[in-house]
């Protein structure tokens, strides 16, 4: 819009302009046309930004006695099935939902994303008879819903859970008429929504609609796979080591690699990490990580490059667990041990992705990085399959740029909505301009951050400082950086006395996959459980 | 003694009269022993000058309306391919069922499943010819332009499986302005390309130099100035003389050498895309052996089906007799046994081994979410040749076909579990998914027998389907060097005139 000197309106025909100007109109709380208008509307679209007044503060709220009366008009505990709703861990009541990240961030228990489910016990779900994603109708008497069902565990038999925030219908592009409304069976109580212990009955009616799981088993047999280290206070005590055990590798033919600079390496203390997922949405926002859809997500094509990996812990038993441990069976999942790990690229310094790669598009740096090129792939996938971790995403469409074809749109409509989902709304200002935006066909992963490793190293040059080794902070990936608990350290784990070090020698430490000898460059710290009470 | 002094089979007309079993004459070979006389190779009692005209006369007359039913029929399947590529290179590899636990799916299946096909042609023209089976000869033309086609077919899919295929010839090790780009020697992948343009070369080298005599019979027949001129040329002016025959077969035989540890190489080197990375159920020593095995065995599969349609619509019984039909049964048998043997083998070293990873990938593999597959696989393959015990059955035309069709079926599922389902349960079980075929899975698939039957027909419009000098080499003089009694009544009738 072109912008006009003060006191000097541009004579302009369009309707829309008045009326985003009165608009502001209202909010700058000035007379339009006046010079003041002129001025602060120019100074507004100048620098892109409005700083409204600080909203005054709510007047102290005193204890109304009042209040306590209404508690007589909540409904007594019914006896049967009660209904929770509960806010969307990234939706909260659906204010932003038109947000595509929020929608693609797997809610850290049941996850899944872009939708909710009614969450129900192990054994009730068992006895009706479901599978995930069957359909099932909650009456609430008030108001009924149909839902796909979830099998939640450690759910309370009597207790079915739904997530507010979703099914809004006039959202946008990307949010709209995701999930089911649960708003539908809240029930006002004296004038006050009412949103826990509400007494419904549920019953499985026909169809079912698939779930954006973002996780393959829920399980994990510790015993048969000793990946996320765990053990208790006392066995802590006697022994630092305990809940690192893992099957030993054998020699390795490969020549060592000798990082004669720094070596970047990170520590993720599983103590500290309580499965938030904050990192997930750090990264996608820090590296240009696309979205994917729905459609995406069930198709098995997320690109997170960062995961939070969700397990329930089987319990130790005598002799082992058949295979049917990893479906979820009721003494693993009726009172779950849950366990988070936040997986993203291991960068091993034996990386099985690098060797089998025929274009040698995904190398070793010689500070320790798994480093992928993305103008030198040519999308084999060898090096995802070959991922112990299966940490490494392909472009499987060209997420940010719309294709125009209106016959392949037609018969494949995924192209038409990934270009909704990356291009519409927020997402046009998603991008960051330090990080390569990847086109279709090519793998990416996590690189460490390596746009702020490169400038750390640029503002040394300049500064003068070491370029051998970094001190700590001096690279902050977003990862670590939006992590609200501090679970996880990056660093030089060359440089003398960095924190990584330090937490890669601990006792608690331990690298993944040992049995196979790929090194990773990540180090778990044990998660410590009290059982003492 | 030869074969030709006492054969008792010159009146042998079809194939129902053939028994699969030699007379023996007690104490009437040399030093007092048995005679055993083989029956003949070529049934119906032919001329030499009738092997000529059975076998020219496809590429010689207009096509018949079955062929072209045949074609337009092989020409829609390429169609579709063509425009499911169109699709996938526009929009991208989302059209497919890949996804991330499982990162090769239907294209990496085909390649391995059109290489194996592949692999008979050699084995029967090359194998086959040093170990002088001279039963090989009535099948061997075919089984080689097979063998071509089926590298075609397969030549594709490790291209268009690329997300970006058109930077394939990245893969092409050659001094470059790129960098330069250097590719890896380390990936399997890049061996790959060596061992299969190296095998496709060689396989056409091979089958075209063994056409030779062929194309100069095809041309010697020609009536049209410009036929006899293409032919001509494609036969590289054969002469025939004996100076000619002569450096034929010096390098027909140095050919064969040459090809034959290619039979066992292709594979092994497909073999090891799977076998040295580090997933379980992939990561096993076997892979080699194993894969060379049920290549072998997919393609008699594969020739057993091709050898139906030609005896059953392009007249060639007596050319592919019945009693080579159940040398192929055998064969089929054989490597079928060899490979249920390889699968059983497989479940023992995943218990033996001890590995968790290990053991787990094979019970997942036959009792998991894909036991159906596994079920197709090892029913098809190893226990459905096994009705071959039966010699009625090796001799019974459908019999043959619907096993020769399922031991593909089955030879298809077999790398579908190789490939899917080590890859869809493998270390973190967070990561675990499942994969499915998508339409367009199904259309690239179907695809590519159509671009393959396209091939196959239009080398049976040109060219000889038989290699003629090689037939007419086994073929009993006493009962061939005679004209032909039409011939003699076409020259009688021709002098009257």
């Amino acid at each position: 819009m072109p912008g006009a000197a003060a006191g000097k309106p541009v004579p302009n025909p369009s309707l829309a302009w008045h009326f985003l100007r009165a608009g502001w109109a209202a909010r700058l709380a000035l007379e339009p046309g006046t010079p003041a208008f002129e001025a602060a509307w120019n100074e507004v679209l100048r620098s892109g930004s409005f700083q409204g007044p600080a909203p005054a503060a709510p007047p102290a709220r005193a204890l109304a006695p009042a209040a306590l009366a209404l508690l007589a008009a909540i409904p007594a505990a019914p006896a049967g099935l009660e209904l929770q709703l509960y806010p969307h861990l990234a939706l909260h009541d659906g204010q932003h939902g038109n947000n595509a990240w929020l929608h693609e961030f797997p809610d850290p228990i049941t996850r899944i994303s872009w939708g909710g489910a009614l969450s129900i016990a192990p054994r009730r779900f068992d006895e009706m008879k479901l599978a995930n994603g069957d359909l099932v109708e909650v009456d609430a008497g008030h108001g009924k819903l149909v839902a796909p069902a979830y099998r939640h565990a450690g759910m309370h038999y009597d207790q079915v859970a739904l997530p507010l925030g979703l099914g809004r219908t006039a959202c946008g592009d990307i949010g709209g008429g995701v999930g089911p409304n649960a708003f539908a069976l809240r029930l006002l109580a004296g004038g006050r929504p009412l949103s826990a212990g509400l007494p419904v009955t549920i019953r499985k009616v026909a169809g079912s609609e698939a779930l954006a799981f973002a996780q393959g088993s829920d399980v994990i047999d510790r015993e048969a796979r000793p990946l996320v280290p765990v053990t208790t206070l006392s066995a802590y005590e006697a022994n630092q080591k305990s809940g690192t055990e893992q099957q030993a590798g054998g020699p390795s033919a490969w020549p060592e690699h000798p990082y004669p600079n720094a070596r970047w390496a990170m520590a993720i203390d599983l103590s500290k990490c309580n499965g938030c997922g904050k990192c997930v949405i750090g990264c996608q926002a820090e590296n240009n990580v696309p979205v994917v859809g729905r459609r995406g997500i069930i198709d098995g094509r997320e690109m997170s490059w960062m995961r939070i990996d969700r397990y329930y812990d089987a319990p130790k038993k005598d002799g082992r667990w058949d295979a049917d441990v990893w479906d979820g069976p009721l003494p693993v999942v009726e009172e779950p041990q849950v366990l988070f790990e936040p997986m993203l690229c291991q960068h091993c310094e034996n990386a099985p992705c690098e060797t089998v790669c025929p274009f040698v598009a995904t190398m070793h740096s010689e500070d320790g990085l798994n480093q992928q090129i993305y103008n030198r792939c040519v999308g084999t996938r060898y090096c995802a399959n070959n991922c112990p971790f299966k940490v490494r995403r392909f472009n499987f469409w060209e997420y940010g740029k719309a294709q125009e074809s209106a016959l392949f749109r037609a018969l494949e409509p995924r192209i038409k909505r990934n270009a909704e989902l990356n291009t519409r709304g927020l997402m046009q200002m998603k991008n960051n301009p330090e990080v390569t935006v990847r086109n279709r066909g090519v793998m990416e992963k996590c690189s460490f951050c390596i746009q702020r490793i490169r400038e750390a190293r640029a503002e040394a040059t300049r500064d003068g400082k070491s370029k051998v080794h970094f001190p700590d902070g001096a690279v902050v990936p977003a990862c670590m950086e939006a992590c609200p608990t501090g679970a996880i350290t990056f660093g030089d784990v060359n440089a003398p006395g960095s924190k990584v070090a330090a937490l890669a020698a601990h006792p608690r430490a331990m690298k993944l996959l040992e049995a196979i000898n790929v090194k990773p460059s990540i180090s778990y710290l044990t998660k410590v459980r009290n059982d003492k009470a | 003694m030869t074969r030709h002094e006492a054969s008792p089979y010159a009146t042998v007309m079809d194939d129902s009269q053939l028994t699969g079993r030699p007379i023996v004459l007690a104490g009437a070979g040399p030093y007092g022993g048995d005679l055993e006389i083989p029956e003949p190779l070529v049934t119906g009692g032919k001329k030499w000058s009738d092997v000529d005209r059975d076998i020219c006369m496809h590429a010689e007359q207009f096509p018949t309306k079955k062929w072209w039913i045949a074609f337009s029929v092989a020409l829609t399947f390429l169609g579709v391919l063509v425009f499911s590529l169109i699709l996938l290179f526009y929009s991208g590899m989302g059209i497919l069922g890949i996804n991330s636990p499982v990162g090769w799916g239907s294209f990496i299946i085909n390649f391995v499943f059109w290489i194996g096909i592949g692999h008979a042609g050699t084995l029967i023209s090359a194998v086959l010819f040093l170990f002088r089976q001279q039963w090989r000869t009535g099948i061997n033309r075919a089984a080689e332009a097979m063998t071509l086609f089926a590298v075609a077919c397969a030549g594709i899919f490790p291209i268009i499986h690329l997300g970006r295929a058109w930077f394939a010839y990245w893969l092409v090790p050659y001094p470059n302005a790129r960098g330069p780009l250097w590719i890896n020697f380390n990936s399997p992948l890049a061996w790959d390309i060596f061992a299969i343009s190296t095998y496709g070369l060689v396989s056409a080298a091979f089958w075209y130099v063994g056409l030779l005599p062929d194309l100069a019979t095809v041309r010697d027949r020609a009536t049209h100035p410009w036929r006899k001129a293409i032919y001509n040329a494609m036969s590289f002016g054969w002469t025939g003389s004996h100076r000619a025959w002569r450096h034929y077969e010096s390098a027909y035989m140095i050919l064969a050498g040459l090809a034959t540890p290619l039979v066992f190489s292709v594979h092994t080197i497909v073999s090891f895309d799977f076998a040295t990375s580090v997933m379980p159920g992939w990561h096993t020593t076997i892979f080699p052996p194993y894969f060379v095995i049920g290549a072998i065995f997919s393609g008699f599969a594969m020739v057993i089906t091709l050898m139906t349609f030609m005896r059953g619509y392009f007249g060639m019984k007596n050319y592919v007799t019945l009693n080579h039909m159940e040398s192929m049964a055998k064969i089929l048998m054989l490597t079928g046994m060899l490979v249920g043997f390889a699968y059983s083998t497989e479940f023992f070293m995943a218990w033996y081994s001890g590995s968790e990873w290990e053991g787990f990938v094979f019970k997942n593999r036959a009792f998991g979410p894909y036991g159906w597959a596994y079920f197709i696989m090892f029913t098809c393959n190893a226990i459905v040749p096994q009705i071959f015990w039966w010699k009625k059955m090796r001799r019974h035309t459908w019999v043959l076909f619907v096993v020769s069709i399922l031991v593909n079926v089955g030879m298809w599922f077999e790398r579908y579990v190789i490939v899917v389902t080590s890859l869809h349960r493998d270390y973190l079980p967070s990561s675990w998914g499942m994969y499915s075929l998508t339409r367009w899975d199904f259309a690239i698939l179907f695809g590519s027998f159509g671009l393959f039957f396209t091939l196959f027909l239009l080398f049976v419009r040109f060219l000889p389907v038989v290699a003629i000098s090689e037939v007419k080499g086994v073929m009993d003089p006493k009962v061939a060097r005679s004209a032909p009694t039409d011939t003699v009544a076409a020259v009688a009738a021709h002098q009257e005139a």
